[in-house]
């Protein structure tokens, strides 16, 4: 799903993000990327989703080439590729149902088909009876889920969730883990960024972790810092 | 497809709406631009009326002798009427100078005139020639070939109205207005560019959340792009309708101060801007669009990142 070589990324004028990383996913993986702050995930996420390129390597998602991939050719990789983050990034003046459905109208969706998608992907996440709340009428982790489904909404192969129980309580991000558990189930590969040891010891799933910018282990099991 | 071109109008006209004040004091600034140049096309438009007029009113009068050969004189009009310069020659025979001659003497109430007239066995009026020119620069062609012609000896008097003096100066400043009118309309449309500029600027530091979720779900740039283009040129339409609602009032208020003010000359402010709606309004509503998607391209290509 995932294939990164020999990637490296230098901001100018010589801060070394990423040294030289090589890492694979196959479909249907859950994996736990881990690491401090500076290690390098957030970079990593930006790389993936083809906001900035690496200095160096190859990356490959879904069998596409994204370090060559053109301009014009970005926004349907997007749609490949599902993204929550921490802060949610709902749209405040939108409600939870229109949130969703946002993401379908500026690609250009039908509107028979967002009636049809937005409420099944609202079922999914448990919010469906919440559709006509507004994000600060919602919990953390309602928001969460509902950004969740927004991710969702292009049925896309892979889910990159860059750090999405920061900012949660540890009970609500027992149950947004157990969310994206189910998403994996049906077979999208989840990529799990987070610096939260309790969580990624909660499952025995593969942990990499970065370290200054280099992988410093790759196994099942445990994060030990 | 469809779908896509009505949810870019959508965006477009939330967004409009959304930061209306924004929205607002722009149309203000691209109206106030709208209404200045469209008084220079009024000035520049009032300056060709009055040259028109004074031109019309240039002609020359050939006066032949008393004594003159009617013969003479056919043969010298014969001569000259053929010139391609010449509009229009009216002969006026001595018979006919008499009638008109005693008309409006009758007309005015001096009847004694007339009365002396009739005593008279012979009529002491000349026939005559009044030339009027295709256009004013052919006058002096018209009386370089009467000077040249074999029958000067005929004619006693010639008087050429000229006005060259006064058309010349009004000309200049025909030119000097239309100068200042492209001078001013390039300036405003700088003015205009760089509020559009501005603007989606503002806007789109305003929305970059809404436009980083775009980015994040796969919007396609035209479908991020399109909107803030719309918005541009959504506050051209606008402003060019709101300074037609202005201006025809404005005009059709001013209208019978203008005609008593500039007493014979055949010109109609309100009718000016109606005979040419389409040209006028339709080149500035181009005009703008167009200074509308340079400037709002510019700032999306400076400071939206997709």
């Amino acid at each position: 799903m995932i294939k990164i070589e020999n990637v490296s990324k230098t901001y100018r004028p010589d801060v070394e993000a990423l040294k030289d990383i090589s890492i694979a996913i196959e479909p249907g993986e859950f994996v736990f990327l881990v690491g401090q702050s500076g290690a390098g995930k957030s970079t990593l996420v930006r790389l993936l989703t083809a906001e900035e390129r690496p200095s160096s390597g190859q990356i490959e998602v879904g069998g596409w080439d994204i370090t060559r991939l053109s301009r014009r050719h970005i926004p349907r990789l997007r749609r490949q590729i599902g993204v929550v983050y921490q802060d949610f990034k709902l749209l405040e003046q939108r409600t939870l149902y229109e949130n969703v459905a946002f993401a379908l109208e500026v690609c250009g969706t039908s509107l028979k088909t967002v009636h049809t998608v937005v409420p099944q992907l609202l079922r999914i996440v448990g919010l469906e009876e919440k559709a006509h709340r507004y994000p600060r009428q919602l919990s953390g982790g309602e928001q969460q889920r509902s950004a969740i489904a927004r991710a969702l909404v292009h049925r896309p192969k892979l889910l990159i969730a860059d750090e999405p129980t920061g900012d949660l309580d540890s009970v609500t991000a027992k149950g947004i883990v157990d969310l994206l558990m189910r998403i994996n189930d049906v077979g999208t590969t989840i990529l799990f960024v987070t610096h939260n040891r309790d969580i990624v010891n909660m499952l025995r799933k593969r942990v990499i972790s970065l370290h200054d910018g280099s992988v410093r282990s790759d196994k099942v099991g445990k994060y030990f810092i | 497809m469809f779908s896509n071109f009505y949810r870019v109008i959508k965006f477009a006209l939330q967004n409009f709406f959304r930061n209306f004040w924004l929205s607002a004091v722009t149309i203000f600034i691209i109206t106030l631009s709208f209404v200045t140049v469209n008084f220079f096309i009024l000035a520049n438009g009032f300056s060709d009326a009055v040259l028109t007029t004074i031109e019309q009113k240039a002609n020359i009068t050939i006066f032949f002798q008393v004594t003159a050969q009617e013969s003479d004189v056919q043969a010298f009009k014969a001569e000259i009427e053929n010139m391609p310069q010449i509009a229009l020659l009216e002969y006026i025979s001595k018979q006919d100078a008499l009638e008109r001659f005693k008309n409006s003497a009758r007309v005015e109430g001096r009847t004694s005139i007339v009365d002396a007239l009739d005593e008279l066995e012979i009529n002491p009026l000349q026939s005559s020639i009044i030339i009027t020119a295709r256009s004013i620069e052919d006058y002096p062609a018209i009386l370089s070939a009467i000077e040249k012609s074999p029958y000067t000896s005929i004619i006693e008097e010639k008087t050429y109205r000229d006005r060259q003096s006064i058309i010349t100066s009004i000309e200049r400043l025909k030119g000097k207005i239309r100068d200042v009118g492209v001078s001013v309309m390039a300036f405003f449309a700088i003015i205009v560019a760089l509020i559009i500029y501005n603007t989606i600027r503002i806007t789109i530091y305003s929305r970059r959340k809404e436009f980083g979720i775009m980015k994040l779900v796969g919007a396609s740039n035209w479908m991020i792009r399109m909107p803030l283009l719309l918005e541009g040129i959504l506050y051209a339409v606008i402003s060019l309708g709101i300074t037609i609602l202005i201006l025809f009032p404005l005009l059709s208020f001013l209208q019978p101060y203008t005609t008593r003010y500039f007493d014979g000359l055949a010109f109609d402010v309100l009718g000016f801007f109606s005979d040419r709606f389409i040209v006028i309004f339709g080149y500035e509503l181009a005009a703008a669009i167009g200074v509308n998607i340079l400037a709002s391209g510019l700032a999306i290509g400076r400071y939206l990142r997709v």
